[in-house]
């Protein structure tokens, strides 16, 4: 048991990071509207519709999609964008997909080897790609849900506003939509862009996000 | 599990764009109003205001409505506890309480992207 916490500790820590924060954001959450409520001469709503609302799904939503595309875009494009220097990208001089031999695919896989890294035509091709394809379904699923509860939400604040609720052609050119979304992605290209340049020139010791303390600035893809 | 998650999400989200029994209660409450205005029963109508609609009319509740056009209720929609309903050439908003749902504005007219201008209640 001790073991397992000890090498699932990454997961699991961030897990519960994640549900602490989540349940967070709901009491949170929960008196902002409340408060609104009020305010508007509304009944205050309780945690249960709370957490089924619209509302909840789209904050939610949001800021997971983000995450997803973040991470999607940094796997993929960090293939053919380097940052000398950087322990966050490849060597300047191995840019690509890299050889068979490198990558331990074709005649170079090892008994240890995942199955589809053994198996050779389109399961390996696909397998190659795992990563970045799942956040990106991660990523388009999650927008797409934004994009349905932020139309509910939306709605609702036309209606209580006297107003019409729009379509969904409507909420697909609307600002609600496009703010939700523009203003998650860019925290999280500042984030990338900072992390990559910031881990030239910092260290952290012990860290694989960082170079060795005592690394040159002009080394790039090594970690300690 | 994520996927799981995830059906989740999508599931809640649109559950809450689809409230069918939701939605046949305001058409319902809306064709009440309509109809109780439509036979001068003031009183009937009354009791359907949300009360900051009912507080913004002064004392006289009927006297105020008098001058509303009452009529069958064509199309509602429905969008968490907001409703709109169009009854013949005028346009209903209703809130869903506690205790049900109650009409927020009647007899309300669009100004395009402006909010709508209603002769009771209203933003």
């Amino acid at each position: 048991m001790r073991r397992f916490l000890r090498d699932n500790g990454q997961t699991l820590a961030f897990g519960a990071l994640f549900l602490g924060a989540l349940v967070g954001q709901a009491f949170s959450g929960l008196a902002a509207v409340n408060e609104r409520n009020l305010s508007e001469g509304f009944d205050p709503v309780g945690m249960g519709d709370y957490l089924t609302s619209s509302e909840f799904a789209v904050d939610v939503a949001e800021n997971w999609q983000s995450e997803y595309l973040q991470f999607f875009l940094f796997i993929v494009a960090t293939v053919w964008l380097v940052q000398r220097g950087s322990p966050e990208s490849r060597d300047p001089r191995s840019i690509g997909r890299e050889s068979d031999e490198k990558q331990q695919v074709g005649s170079h896989t090892t008994t240890a080897s995942p199955a589809w890294a053994r198996a050779g035509g389109w399961r390996t091709a696909l397998f190659s790609r795992s990563l970045g394809l799942t956040m990106a379904a991660l990523f388009l699923l999650s927008w797409l849900a934004q994009f349905v509860a932020g139309r509910s939400a939306h709605n609702i604040e036309r209606l209580a506003s006297f107003q019409d609720p729009v379509g969904w052609g409507g909420y697909l050119t609307s600002a609600d939509f496009w703010n939700r979304s523009a203003q998650n992605w860019q925290s999280e290209f500042l984030a990338i862009a900072s992390m990559t340049i910031l881990s030239v020139y910092l260290r952290e010791r012990g860290s694989p996000e960082s170079k060795p303390v005592g690394a040159a600035h002009t080394v790039t893809e090594e970690s300690g | 599990v994520k996927t799981a998650a995830w059906a989740v999400v999508v599931v809640a989200a649109l559950s809450t764009a689809c409230g069918s029994t939701s939605e046949r209660d305001a058409a319902q409450v809306a064709q009440e109003f309509s109809t109780a205005v439509a036979e001068r029963r003031f009183d009937d109508a009354c009791a359907r205001l949300a009360p900051r609609a009912r507080d913004r009319i002064g004392p006289s509740c009927a006297a105020a409505l008098a001058s509303l056009r009452g009529g069958a209720v064509r199309e509602t929609e429905t969008w968490g506890d907001e409703s709109v309903a169009r009854a013949g050439e005028h346009t209903l908003f209703l809130h869903e309480f506690a205790a049900g749902w109650l009409v927020t504005g009647a007899g309300c007219v669009s100004r395009g992207d402006q909010p709508y201008q209603c002769e009771v209640g209203g933003p």
